[in-house]
């Protein structure tokens, strides 16, 4: 432990800065203060004007919102810096775990490794042969045999994959959180509205929009059951059309261009009249401006619509359905920035203001069409796929193992072994082989001892000269969620402890140096329940032995966080 | 006909409540035996209550408070009773049924009345990302029950009902990591699914909307409890502590963001 101490302590700051910036422990405090960020970004309402903040929160909570940046939360620099950090620790993590996992995937599941490493997660004895069905039967396509010290193994392996699942998770949430931040500089969002019959530009693509038609398909109780917008796109450059429809939940595609059908509201044809001669007509949607041509000082504005007009004194004014019975138009006059009157008038009546009249006619709906060119959504759209089969891998692509060899006395043990599955996998054992007809005999004491002998020669040695295969090894380099599976999923064997307790910058030279406290893990952290079974494979006076060397090693490793946490991220 | 299935569904879940209650208190088998029956029938019940709802609405009835709130209840007895089959763990249902019996009842005090559905949720990606949030939010509703099991086992008087109906801490430990699994493969699910719906529906696969930033809040509370259950002293009780949380953040996604905050998702 002390010898530990003094590596770390050794080691240079470029190596300690590298350490903490792919550490779990760093991605856990990300992580938590995102929650409370985004936990104040959804209870403060955000992207509202300074005033909206003053009138509503007490005037020094008021001003802490506003001088922290809580009124725009997503969007301010803190925020932004705090994701560009997550993104440089799921970055480092994922390189620094990628040689790892790439040598888990490739090397630790061979006959070899496993005939030597004698850490079945079951095993049992059969007297008769085992019938070939088994194999299939348990999901095992190939099969390979090979000899080890003498002996014959028959071994297969399957759901090799899974070992993928957390280094692909991280690797997803990489690219959705990038796909997210470029979409935010890059993509191009606006809107277009107008009633059936306009041509309008698209600000900033260089194509105009022609709304062909405009359509809402009522129901008979008078809902909506669709807004329906044909359109036409135009591109300046090359003088291609490209013409659709862009309905609720279905958008139109054209030059790279996402069309919403986004909302919609009333628009009327206004009229100017100058001495009873018409001067102007122009359709205007609610909300816009229209001036005569030769008085711009005075302004009309088309303030709201109403289809069906109903004056309520403790409401005002309302509408009683959505079709054209009463239609009114709510409008101000302005001369020279002053209001001049303000009032409600049916279509078809006039407005008469000194030699000028206006007049509303012709309602109609216009649509708002929203815009969108956003080159990373199908980057962000690959993220969130990649992070989905990553966590379908992780937890559920378990990694499967079984071999096989003869005892000296003839029969055949049978071995299994899952990282993440055992219990299941033992379970389907079991169960397959009840189906098969096969009688199971339990190991005995002999035949413990016979592992056993192997387990305290060869195993150590073994471990020695192969620290990358060793279970500490892979604790260590196991990411979060895998670990997790693992641990919890296979809680009796030593992998669950040593994956809480194993720093990861030191795994593999320390699995080199310290061959026989890795072996004894089993014996400390295994309940009495699994320990029958793995008790049989290691002598009496080895697991109590160990058991002692075990919990004092974990214990010193318990106060090493940061290695730990940069072995599971 | 919906009316009378999901009052019985109510009052089924209610008796499986007691039942469950009184196979703890008394610690008498047949109690705990009975409530597994009737908690079983209160399923099937409530989901002849659910099926009749979709044949009248001619559509899956996922799509307004009423129907969210009864299906979230559905998918945490669904959850529940494949676990419990799965773990041989009748003990859980002392603590999952009374969450199912009051997310019912808050589903109970909702208008019941079927109505057109708006263009925007005429979608089938709707239909998928509801679904989806059924069956996480009832394996967190699971994990929730299994963890609050967990906190209170270690002052249980070591006896032979607790022994015997009470998976040891190890067990308990690892059904809660399962169900917190299953739940969060399908929360992702859930988000990654209502964003596909957003961006279709309002051109935004992310908007910060209250109910988006705390699914993704819950998310992160779950990502946290798989990071760090790892973590020596973190494993076990703190962890159990953690599913709590998560599911509390649940149970706020769905009905305090509604009730508290506005957004895009004030029908759901």
């Amino acid at each position: 432990m002390e010898e530990k101490k003094n590596r770390q302590k050794k080691r240079s700051l470029p190596g300690r800065l590298w350490s903490f910036l792919h550490s779990m422990k760093l991605a856990v405090v990300i992580l938590i203060v995102l929650a409370v960020v985004c936990t104040f970004g959804s209870l403060v309402t955000q992207g509202q004007p300074e005033s909206y903040y003053l009138n509503t929160y007490q005037e020094w909570l008021a001003k802490l919102i506003l001088r922290l940046g809580f009124d725009r939360v997503f969007t301010c620099w803190w925020f932004v810096a705090l994701a560009a950090f997550l993104c440089v620790n799921l970055l480092l993590c994922s390189i620094s775990r990628f040689p790892q996992v790439l040598r888990r995937f490739q090397k630790e599941y061979n006959p070899e490794n496993r005939a030597a490493r004698r850490d079945a997660d079951d095993t049992v004895a059969v007297s008769g042969a085992l019938p070939e069905e088994l194999w299939s039967r348990m999901g095992f396509k190939k099969k390979q045999t090979v000899s080890v010290d003498g002996r014959e193994y028959t071994y297969a392996v399957r759901n090799r994959a899974g070992v993928w699942g957390a280094w692909l998770c991280h690797l997803g949430m990489l690219v959705i959180i990038i796909g997210f931040g470029l979409g935010q500089m890059l993509s191009l969002e606006t809107s277009v509205y107008g009633v059936p019959g306009m041509t309008k530009e698209i600000p900033g693509t260089g194509c105009t929009l022609r709304i062909d038609d405009f359509d809402i398909a009522l129901r008979d109780d008078e809902t909506v059951e669709q807004y329906t917008a044909a359109l036409t796109v135009a591109d300046a450059a090359s003088g291609r059309e490209v013409s659709g429809t862009a309905q609720v939940n279905a958008p139109m595609d054209a030059f790279g261009m996402r069309l919403y059908q986004n909302s919609t509201g009333w628009a009327c044809n206004v009229k100017i009249y100058k001495d009873d001669e018409l001067q102007k007509e122009q359709i205007l949607c609610a909300g816009e401006t229209i001036s005569p041509d030769d008085m711009p000082e005075l302004v009309l504005v088309f303030t709201r619509f109403y289809p069906d007009y109903y004056y309520d004194r403790t409401v005002g004014p309302m509408t009683l359905s959505s079709a054209l019975k009463n239609p009114y138009a709510i409008f101000a006059l302005y001369y020279e920035g002053e209001v001049i009157a303000m009032d409600s008038i049916g279509v078809g009546y006039n407005i008469d203001v000194d030699a000028y009249r206006f007049v509303f006619e012709d309602p109609q709906q216009y649509t708002l069409i929203q815009i969108l060119k956003d080159p990373t959504m199908h980057f962000v759209a690959f993220g969130g796929l990649l992070t989905l089969l990553a966590l379908v891998l992780a937890f559920y692509v378990r990694t499967e193992e079984l071999w096989m060899y003869a005892d000296a006395g003839g029969r055949q043990i049978l071995c299994m072994r899952s990282r993440k599955g055992a219990e299941l996998m033992k379970d389907r054992l079991r169960t397959t082989l009840g189906k098969l007809g096969v009688k199971v005999d339990e190991l005995t004491g002999d035949d413990a001892g016979h592992m056993a002998d192997r387990s305290a020669s060869d195993d150590a040695g073994h471990a020695a000269e192969e620290p990358v295969s060793d279970d500490a090894g892979h604790a260590a380099e196991e990411p979060a969620s895998d670990d997790a599976g693992h641990a919890a999923e296979e809680p009796v064997s030593d992998d669950a402890g040593h994956g809480a307790e194993e720093p990861a910058s030191d795994d593999a030279g320390h699995a080199a140096e310290e061959p026989v406290s890795d072996v004894s893990g089993h014996g400390a952290e295994e309940p009495a329940s699994d320990d029958a079974g793995h008790a049989a494979e290691e002598p009496v006076s080895d697991v109590s032995g160990h058991a002692a060397d075990a919990s004092a090693h974990a214990d010193g490793r318990g106060t090493d966080p940061m290695g730990q946490d940069s072995a599971e991220q | 006909m919906e009316n009378i299935l999901f009052t019985g569904a109510l009052a089924l879940y209610l008796v499986s409540v007691a039942l469950y209650f009184l196979f703890f208190a008394l610690k008498k088998e047949k109690l705990g035996v009975a409530a597994g029956y009737v908690i079983t029938a209160a399923f099937v019940v409530h989901t002849a209550a659910m099926a009749v709802r979709g044949v009248a609405a001619g559509r899956l009835p996922l799509t307004n408070q009423y129907e969210f709130a009864t299906s979230f209840a559905w998918g945490i007895a669904l959850c529940y009773l494949v676990f419990m089959k799965k773990y041989h763990f009748r003990a859980l249902g002392t603590f999952v049924a009374p969450v199912i019996f009051l997310i019912i009842g808050y589903a109970s005090m909702q208008s019941r009345e079927i109505n057109e559905l708006m263009p925007a949720l005429q979608s089938n990606w709707l239909a998928v990302h509801v679904s989806c949030a059924i069956v996480s939010y009832g394996s967190f509703g699971v994990a929730f029950g299994v963890s609050m099991v967990y906190l209170f086992r270690a002052r249980m008087a070591d006896n032979e009902f607790n022994q015997k109906n009470l998976p040891d801490a190890e067990k308990l430990d690892l059904i809660s990591y399962r169900a917190i699994s299953l739940g969060f493969l399908f929360l992702t699910l859930v988000m990654i699914t209502g964003a596909i719906w957003a961006e279709r529906a309002w051109g935004s696969y992310w908007s910060w909307d209250p109910k988006e930033t705390w699914s993704l809040v819950t998310w992160i509370i779950y990502a946290l409890y798989l990071h760090i259950r790892l973590s020596k002293g973190w494993k076990g009780k703190k962890a159990a502590a953690f599913a709590v949380i998560g599911f509390l953040c649940v149970i706020f996604t769905y009905i305090g963001v509604n009730t508290l905050l506005s957004g895009l998702h004030s029908y759901a």
